[in-house]
């Protein structure tokens, strides 16, 4: 998230910087990107950069606060995974006990990194281990920062849907990983 | 055994006797784990697992996901359309891909030999003589079929080329351009933001002088051949031109066209791994 500079970083992309772009782009890449693996797994790269086409081409027209911003950008990439029909291609996930994390590092450091990140890969296939309506809510709440309204919106249900499907995807991971007896 | 008459404890029902393990947990308790500022370390129990698992998925973001930068700026650049060197081809499967691959490598490979030896002993007729000779040495009709992938390639894989590796494209070098660009011209924010945007491809704030300092000025940069090069999976096209052709024209020709049949893997593997260094 960008914060209180997001109006003028807007702005600024929106008079040809290209600073300011990489700065919009940097911010919300990763974040649709991993949506777009629990969604579209197959082309999740390929649908982000159609995304990023179809947002240089809306720029100008966009208008809206950095909420409105999230809530457009990940409605230009559920359309676009949508328009690919490729949803159907989603592959069964691989089973938790192949995808287990291994030990996890408590503290961060740099040379964990590279385990952080198959943390990352991990858990977005967890996520797309659920229904997919409850994968989606998850992960348009929680990695793409979306206020529930918004999820609802874009999803076209209702906000206590959304919330419903949020517990019970919630509550079915708590499920799967004390069975599994999974220790992060 | 399932029915509305049948006792719970006797029902078939997987979940039901997982989520038995899993002590009740409240919505409000769920909701406050969606919310950004949550920390797995102030969830529940039960719901610690559940929480890292969603603090993994609002992690950091790797090098990979940072890596598709040069296609969007294209089309920034652009005005929202995607220049033709970024239009990737529907990909087939890789071991398909591969085989294709190494095939016509091979089959390049054996004509240009076949015909460079007949040729240079000068066993043909005068006019195949010519037409061969002029296939040899001046492809250069064929590489204009795609005039971009050489330059680009070599700006594509430079950017996301860690300094350790050193990044010779102009996109990395703009991102050191619009920095010192912002603090000589610029305001706070726009410091700011030249400053992150490089921080990031540089692998961190500490990093960006020794990554600028690696950048070299694209006027000055390597020739595309070699630029190409470093993005090891044009190797085969590149051995190819220069393994098989003996003029200088004929060899940049060959470069020219090697680079286009790679181009496109090109441009992915050498950001993936660029950026894989970067970090």
């Amino acid at each position: 998230m960008i914060g209180d500079e997001f109006e003028s970083v807007l702005t600024a992309a929106r008079g040809g910087s290209e600073t300011a772009f990489a700065y919009l782009w940097r911010d919300a890449n990763p974040a649709l990107l991993r949506y777009l693996r629990v969604i579209a797994p197959d082309v999740a790269e390929d649908v982000a950069a159609e995304v990023w086409l179809q947002v240089v081409r809306g720029l100008a027209e966009f208008r809206g606060n950095e909420a409105n911003w999230r809530a457009w950008l990940f409605t230009i990439a559920r359309r676009r995974a949508i328009d690919e029909g490729r949803r159907q291609s989603r592959r069964p996930s691989a089973p938790l006990e192949v995808l287990s994390p291994g030990e996890a590092p408590t503290a961060p450091d740099a040379a964990e990194i590279a385990m952080e990140n198959l943390r990352t890969e991990w858990a977005i296939k967890l996520i797309a281990t659920l229904p997919q309506l409850q994968a989606e809510v998850i992960m348009l709440r929680v990695v793409g920062g979306l206020e529930p309204q918004a999820v609802a919106d874009l999803l076209g249900r209702s906000p206590g849907a959304v919330r419903v499907a949020a517990h019970r995807g919630l509550r079915r991971l708590a499920a799967v990983l004390a069975k599994a007896g999974v220790t992060l | 055994m399932t029915g509305p008459d049948v006792p719970d404890s006797d029902m078939l029902n997987v979940l039901w006797r997982s989520r038995a393990d899993v002590p009740h947990i409240g919505d409000p308790v769920l909701d406050s784990l969606m919310e950004p500022s949550a920390r797995p370390a102030d969830a529940a129990d039960p719901l610690y697992p559940v929480a890292e698992v969603l603090a993994a998925l609002r992690a950091a973001p790797d090098g990979a996901e940072l890596a598709g930068f040069n296609r969007a700026l294209a089309a920034f650049r652009y005005g929202g359309t995607t220049p033709e060197v970024f239009v990737r081809p529907r990909r087939r499967p890789a071991t398909l891909r591969r085989l294709l691959r190494a095939r016509l490598a091979a089959a390049i490979a054996v004509a240009v030999t076949a015909i460079s030896a007949v040729t240079y002993a000068g066993a043909l007729p005068a006019a195949l003589q010519r037409v061969a000779h002029e296939t040899i040495g001046a492809p250069a009709a064929h590489s204009n079929g795609h005039p971009h992938p050489s330059p680009s390639a070599a700006t594509t894989a430079g950017p996301a080329g860690p300094a350790g590796r050193g990044p010779a494209g102009s996109a990395a070098y703009g991102l050191c351009n619009a920095y010192q660009h912002a603090l000589a011209n610029g305001n706070k924010t726009e410091q700011g933001m030249a400053l992150r945007n490089l921080a990031a491809a540089a692998g961190g704030q500490d990093k960006v002088s020794a990554f600028c300092a690696a950048v070299p000025h694209p006027g000055a940069s390597t020739p595309p051949g070699n630029a190409v090069g470093h993005t090891s999976h044009t190797a085969p096209g590149k051995a190819v031109g220069h393994s098989h052709t003996k003029e200088p024209k004929a060899q940049s020709s060959s470069g020219g066209s090697g680079s286009g049949g790679g181009g496109g893997n090109g441009n992915g593997n050498g950001n993936g791994n660029g950026n894989q260094g970067a970090k």
